[in-house]
């Protein structure tokens, strides 16, 4: 049972992440997205481009991001801890 | 639905992001604007300017009220706009009569609220916020 929880927490964990991808993938017109990409190793991710990104995460998983959340959302993972916080 | 913009906003300002509001306004000043005395912002890191076309020919009145802002430190976010695009425009400004009700129809339509409602000094003390579209740009919205 709880390996059972343990892997569905897995699954939605990489749903999730690979969502995350596809729309770091149409903002920045790549396809080269790391998970590890972050503000600081990315130069594409300026702060225009920052707006944008969130604007389309708002869209792809219908959540709302407070003003002190969108500075927070500094790395795919952040983005991703935040996300699944918000679809709980 | 209304359009992207709401009918209940009223131009108020364009804002221009400078790196030395005296020397911007410099050229302002010439060509027949007066100017307030700049006033430092605090909360948003920025010193702040106005100018307003003087005259009472009809074409002059025409012309709108420009904001100019510029960055007291590196925290300020105008900062990245002149890293960016140098001195230039980057947000029009629009008075609302119900500050909190156009944000959420604003919300609506799909602009994201990037700087919650909060005083500015420059204006009175009255209540700005900062929303941004993908296909409309920055804009500041103040109460009225």
């Amino acid at each position: 049972m709880v390996q059972k929880n343990i892997n569905n927490r897995l699954n939605v964990d990489s749903e999730i992440k690979e969502k995350i991808i596809a729309v770091f993938q149409r903002v920045f017109e790549t396809v080269e997205i790391e998970e590890t990409v972050s503000q600081q190793n990315f130069p594409k991710w300026d702060s225009l481009n920052h707006l944008n990104l969130v604007v389309e995460l708002e869209d792809e998983f219908d959540v709302s991001f407070e003003p002190e959340e969108i500075v927070e959302l500094k790395n795919l993972q952040i983005i991703k801890d935040v996300i699944i916080n918000k679809l709980q | 639905m209304e359009g992207i913009m709401l009918n209940e906003l009223y131009f108020h300002h364009i804002g221009i992001a400078v790196r030395n509001i005296e020397q911007t306004a410099t050229l302002y000043l010439t060509a027949g604007f007066a100017m307030t005395e700049p006033v430092i912002d605090t909360l948003r890191h920025v010193r702040i300017c106005f100018l307003k076309k003087t005259g009472t020919v009809f074409e002059k009145e025409k012309m709108p009220l420009i904001e100019l802002v510029e960055p007291i430190n590196e925290l300020a976010p105008v900062n990245k706009i002149l890293e960016k695009s140098g001195v230039s425009p980057y947000h029009f400004c629009y008075e609302t009569e119900d500050l909190y009700g156009s944000v959420e129809k604003l919300k609506k339509q799909k602009y994201l609220l990037i700087q919650k409602p909060d005083l500015a000094i420059a204006l009175e003390n009255r209540k700005v916020c900062f929303m941004f579209h993908k296909d409309a740009g920055l804009i500041e919205l103040l109460e009225k």
